[in-house]
This record gives structure tokens, sequence and C-alpha cells, in this order.
């Protein structure tokens, strides 16, 4: 009785002592290229000094004993009692036509777990493949792709290097081409480790992924990782490229060379530069300088007003009126030292000026003045310079009073001659007050030049202005040529005439002394000088002084002498109206 | 009931096995005829109950067929072999299994049904048979009639099932 009781008691402590131990759990077998490894986790609750034993079996290896057949099952070396979770069994499956069976127990000192089996495993049928060895050369326009494997897991290091493709003769590639262009994936199924692939896009990334493919047999595979290559650029494009480094880059460096070259030439040769403004009137003016007002003796002023002159008009209101400068009769003294004061006019501007007081006296129907017109004042310039010595000739005021306007204000030190009370400005015949106004600070008393230009183009008309009553003459002969001339000479022009004195050196203008006898006398109170009528004309003609600018180039102290010359012989106003406008004249004395 | 399992996929390995080289083709040349087998269904088959079937397999010492016993099939000989083979599917495992599985009934009943349809084709072709072949389709008789003995003593389809895939691992060494 009391033996029962120790052998139930000795059992129950046996039970649960062995049952105490967990089981592994999660026991697989995982192949990866016939390399075959028992994974296990131990169970929950395994001390950690636990060690687990490994066994396995080939499937239908049996004893027959007594009891039937008995599976046989065999001892994994370096799996005996070890404390790792696994267990490669790459060795012992080595023959893929068994299936195997594998087992597991955790085991402590004093007791163990129960042995926890896998199921059956075929090594060919339940592995899986690892990605192939992939090599890709590029030639011309192609991609070869080289395959290899995967291979075999090799336990042994003395067994040859085997390839699975040998060991699954069914097995096939799948071969992924990812071109980053176009962002498209092509896959091409190969039966063979060689593969060329066309390149079609230059300049293009393509990536390459192999892995082995079966068509029936459920086996996992791995593809191998993206080897990517890139396609070189275009030929063409490398020859454009070529090209425009070759030719286009250095034809333009010469033509910039060249550019260059001949912006440089042009700087140091002087070429092409542009004088000052400043610089050409003081070149231009260097004739002037050297022919004084003095030795011009061009003093007439004609006046082309209407055949019956308004003598009452008011400056306001001034006829169109035409002043010329005959010159005495006088020769022409080029080398007179004292050389004071010279009439300067643009020539350049002169011809602009000349298309504005043409259109402004069209547009002045009432005036009914048509001008005869003149040649560019521009072109005479030179010649009037030279021409002019010694001849008597006559300035018609309208077109270049306008071309000597525009020089005034450019002129340095030049004499202004203020007709115009209003604005300091004189007038010209033939123009308005406003548009008088509108202009610079005329003087009728033109530049030299310009008369030149008359005489030059209007020589036949030189004739008879050298008469002494040039005024009466100069009357006659425009209702003479009146008709003669188709551009508008026939129109009634009053010539009034500047009578200068080279003795007395002194410049009356007769029109600008009626005037102001006229309507400065309150002011002035004296009487104008001799031909005070031409003198009243001229202011009728208003102010036909466009612009002449009497440039002094002497010393001050030389008019100061002069002027009280002058005022016994031009009575009391000339000078006043001299000094009033700050209008200097120099005479030979 | 257990020796239809066993020899069902017997066959299909034999069939699989005489297969091997036109494998990729989908015309089976058995001598002077040609028969038109669906290769790749055949396969399928095989592999969606495999799983199952070793899964639950715990009989790892018994393994009633065996490789050698269908290797070295001389070329002569494959149209009597598998007309043989084909005879003894149809009209002793297929007729004689049944399982509760609903999954497993439908791919054994598709692979019956293309094991009729090659027997069906194959009556045209005038096959001899030799005797070596003839003790072949003996040995496999021997091997079905020592499945019904080994799992005579269980009662459970789950053991009838297990022991239809005893054959599984021949199949898989010539797939």
């Amino acid at each position: 009785m009391w033996k029962t009781v120790l052998l139930l008691s000795l059992g129950a402590l046996w039970c649960t002592v062995s049952a105490s131990l967990p089981s592994p759990t999660s026991v697989i077998i995982s192949s990866v290229n016939l390399r075959n490894v028992l994974e296990w986790t131990p169970g929950n609750g395994t001390p950690g000094d636990a060690i687990f034993t490994v066994q396995y079996a080939v499937y239908g290896d049996s004893d027959a004993d007594s009891k039937g057949r008995r599976v046989r099952w065999r001892v994994v070396q370096g799996c005996v009692e070890v404390a790792q979770s696994w267990c490669d069994l790459s060795n012992e499956t080595w023959d893929l036509e068994h299936g195997y069976y594998a087992r597991v127990r955790a085991k402590t000192r004093r007791t163990s777990s129960t042995w926890v089996f896998t199921r059956r495993f075929d090594p060919k049928s339940d592995t899986t493949f690892g990605p192939p060895l992939v090599t890709i050369e590029i030639e011309n326009n192609s991609a070869i792709i080289t395959i290899k494997g995967p291979m075999r897991y090799q336990p042994k290091n003395h067994m040859a290097v085997v390839s699975m493709a040998t060991l699954y003769p069914q097995m096939l590639y799948n071969l992924s081409v990812k071109n980053t262009y176009h962002g498209e994936t092509s896959h091409f199924r190969l039966s063979s480790g060689l593969y060329k692939h066309l390149l079609s896009d230059y300049n293009t990334e393509y990536c390459f992924s192999v892995k082995a493919k079966f068509l029936v047999m459920p086996i996992q595979c791995q593809s191998s990782e993206w080897q990517c290559i890139t396609t070189p650029q275009d030929p063409l494009v490398s020859q454009l490229q070529w090209v425009i480094m070759g030719i286009v880059v250095p034809f333009l460096c010469v033509c910039v060379i060249v550019v260059i070259g001949h912006i440089l030439y042009q700087y140091l040769m002087g070429m092409g530069q542009k004088t000052p403004y400043t610089l050409d009137q003081g070149i231009f003016n260097q004739p002037s300088l050297a022919f004084p007002l003095e030795k011009i003796n061009l003093n007439a002023i004609n006046d082309i007003a209407p055949a019956d002159p308004m003598p009452d008009q008011h400056f306001e209101d001034p006829p169109p009126q035409y002043a010329r400068y005959l010159p005495p009769q006088l020769p022409y003294d080029c080398g007179h030292p004292s050389i004071d004061y010279s009439f300067v006019f643009s020539p350049s501007t002169s011809c602009r000026q000349e298309e504005r007081m043409r259109g402004r006296v069209n547009d002045e129907g009432g005036n009914n003045l048509n001008h005869q017109k003149h040649h560019s004042s521009g072109v005479y310039a030179p010649q009037a310079t030279s021409s002019c010595l010694g001849r008597s000739f006559h300035a018609d005021l309208p077109e270049h009073s306008a071309s000597a306007e525009l020089s005034a204000p450019e002129q340095a030190g030049t004499l202004h001659i203020p007709l115009n009370q209003k604005g300091d400005k004189i007038t010209v015949s033939g123009m308005e007050e406003k548009n008088a106004n509108e202009l610079e600070p005329l003087l009728s008393v033109y530049a030299a030049h310009n008369t030149k230009c008359m005489a030059a183009a209007h020589s036949e008309q030189s004739d008879f202005r050298l008469a002494d009553d040039l005024r009466a003459m100069g009357l006659e002969e425009t209702e003479k040529d009146g008709g003669g001339h188709a551009e508008g000479e026939e129109q009634e022009r009053e010539i009034i005439f500047i009578d200068w004195d080279p003795k007395l050196g002194k410049l009356v203008l007769p029109e600008l002394a009626k005037w102001i006898d006229s309507g400065n006398e309150p002011e002035n109170g004296g009487e104008s000088n001799e031909g005070g009528e031409e003198e009243g004309n001229v202011m009728e003609g208003a102010l036909l002084l466009g612009d002449v600018f009497v440039r002094q180039a002497s010393e001050e102290e030389e008019q100061a002498p002069r002027e009280p010359e002058r005022d016994p012989e031009g009575g009391g106003e000339g000078p006043d109206i001299l000094a009033k406008w700050n209008l200097v004249f120099p005479s030979d004395d | 009931m257990k020796t239809l399992s066993s020899l069902c996929l017997l066959f299909l390995f034999l069939l699989l096995c005489c297969l091997t080289k036109p494998a990729r083709s989908q015309t089976l040349l058995l001598n002077s005829c040609s028969v038109n087998v669906n290769l790749e269904e055949l396969r399928k088959h095989y592999y969606s109950i495999r799983l199952n079937a070793i899964t639950g397999d715990d009989e790892i010492g018994v393994k009633f067929l065996d490789k050698s016993l269908i290797e070295d099939v001389q070329d002569g000989q494959r149209c009597c072999f598998l007309r043989l083979v084909l005879r003894f599917y149809v009209e002793r495992v297929f007729r004689s299994y049944t399982s509760s599985q609903p999954q497993d009934e439908r791919i054994l009943s598709s692979l019956a049904n293309t094991f009729i349809i090659i027997r069906k084709d194959m009556h045209k072709c005038h096959c001899l048979c030799e005797e070596p072949t003839q003790k072949r389709v003996d040995a496999l008789h021997q091997a079905f009639n020592q499945v019904l003995k080994v799992f005579s003593n269980y009662h459970s389809e789950s053991y009838t099932f297990l022991s239809f895939f005893k054959l599984f691992d021949v199949f898989v060494i010539y797939l």
C-alpha cells in the first residue's frame, strides 16, 4: 500500500517537473538557396539556462521492430544541447530527393520539454531563391546582361559551387528593365543567363533587376538589386556641341575681337567721334573772328514787309518784313587788327530754323509773304566767309535771322539786342510776336555769311544793291524781279538799309531809330539820327532783327572810349539805345 | 479510401514523370500517337493540395512509393506504362476516394477528370506492353494494398486524407 502511494507520488512529481518546461514554438526550416536552417523560438517561461537539442529524420526511414515501424531520428552534429535557437541542417538535408523532418526540445539540468516537430521539408520544393548574380556590360547601343545563379549554399568548402539553375532545369529568369526617363518598367522572361538589351534612348538611365522565375512551382524568388547604367549622349548632340564649340564660339570670339578692335581703332584714331557742340561753335566762329562785323561793311536791312508797311504797328504785331544788310561800297579789309565783333550763327541750326520759319510764314496767311526760298545756309556757310569779301551783298533777313537765332544762347559772350521790350527779344519780320517771343533773343542784324548766301544764290540781285539808294533800288528790284522768281520773290519787299559809316564806326538802324523815336520818345527825349525813317522801318519789321549776335571779342575798355565818340555824331538817342541794349559796335577807330 | 488518395498522387507522379521530357509542350508524344495534356493545370493542382497534405502527415516512417519504382522506364514502354497507371487510378483510386474537405474534393475531382480525358485520348494509341513494365504496375498495386493495410486500423477521414498524399514526395522529385 505504502509502496503504491510512493510510486504515485514519484510519478506525479516527475510529470510536474517534466511539464514545467515549455516547449519551443515556431519550429520551421527556412531555406534560401538550399541553405536549410532549423529555427525556433523558446517557449514562454523558458529559463535562460535552457539548452536545446535538435534531431532530424528522413521521410520513410524507419526501423521495424516488434511493435511496428519506428522512425529513425538522427542527431545533428553541432546542435546537441546548444543555447542557440537555430541549427543549420544544410549538410543533413543535402539530398534533394528526400523529404526531411526535424524536431527540437528544450532541456534544463533537471527537466526537458517535449519534442516539437516540423512539417515535412522537401528541400527542392520548399527552398527559396536568392538574388542571382547580374553583370551588365555596355556594348555599342546594347547592354549585355549576364546572369548567374543563384548559387547553391555550400555547407562544405570542398564542394564545388553549383548553380541553382543546374538543379532546376525549369528555372527561368525574369529580367526587369526600368527606363528612368520614361518611367517605364518592362519585363523579359529569359531561359538563359545571357541577354542583350537594346538601349534605344540616349542619355537615359537604365536599371536592371533579375530574379528567378518558375512557371508552376510556387517557389519564392528574390530579386537582385537594381543596377543602373546611363547611356551616353546622342552622338548627334555631341557633334553639334563640338560644332558649336569648335566653330561658332571661335567665330563669335573673332567677331567680338574684330568689333572691339574696330571700336578701339575708331577711338584711337579719333574717327567717328563727335566734337562737342561748344567746340564746333568755337571752330566755326574762327572765321567770324577773322572777319569781324566792321570788315564786312554790310549794313543793309532788307525789309520785305508788305508794300505798305505799317509804321504804326506796334511791336506786338510786327509786319512781316525782311531786313537786309547791304554792304557799303567800301572794300573789305580783312587785315584790320581791331576786330572786336563778329556775327555768329550756327549752320546746322539755321537750316532747321529755316524750316521752322518757312512753316510759320506759310501758316501766316495774312502776311502773304512768300519768301524766296534759299538754299541751306549750311551749304553756303563756308562759301560765305570767303565769297563775301570785298563784295556788296544783301542779306535776306527772314531766312537767316532765324538761323542766327539759335546760335544766340550758345555764344559765349554774345551781346543780345533787347529790341523787344516785353521779353527782351527781338522779333523777326514775317513773324508774329508770339512766335518771336517763343524764339531765342533775336537780332535781325544777322550773320554775315547769311547775306553771302543770298548773294551767292541771287547774284543777279546784287548788282542793283550796290546803288547808293539801296532801299529804293531794293524796292524797285523786288518789283522788277517779282515776276521772274517763281518761288515767291514777287512778293513785295521793303528793304531797309542800315547805314554803316565805317568812318564813324556807327551802325544806324533806320527802323530801329524810328521806332525808338516814336515809341520811346518820352524816355529818350531825343531825336534819332539820320536815317531815322529807315530805322522806323526796321522797327516795324521788327523786328526783323531776328537774331544777330554780336560777339565781343575785344576788351571792354575799348568800348568805353568809343561810345563817347558816337554821341556827337549819332545823336543822343542812338548811344542810349545801344547802351540800353548793350549793343556795342566796334569801329575801326 | 486510404489507398485511393495515395494512388491518385502516385498516378500524378507517374504521369508527370512520363511527361518530363516533353514537359514544356502541351502535346505528349507517346510512340506513334500524340496526346494533348494540359500539364500546367496538372502541376497547378498538385501544388494546390501539396501543402495541406504534407502538413498533416505525421507518418514519417511510412513511404509507399519510391523513386526507383517508376524510374528508368524505357522510351518504348512509356505509352504502355502510362496507360496502365491511368487505368489503375481511374478504376481504383478516384472511385474509392471521399473527403470531407470541399476544397480538396474539388481539386481531386479536377485531377480525376484530367486523368479520364488523357486516358480517353490514349485509346487510339496502340501501345505494346512488355513484362518489365507490367511488373512495375504490379508493384503499384502492392503499394496500394500496403497503404490499405497500414491505415486499416484508423477509422478517421483525416488519416485517409493523409494517406492519400503519401506519394507526394515522389512527385516532387520529377517536377
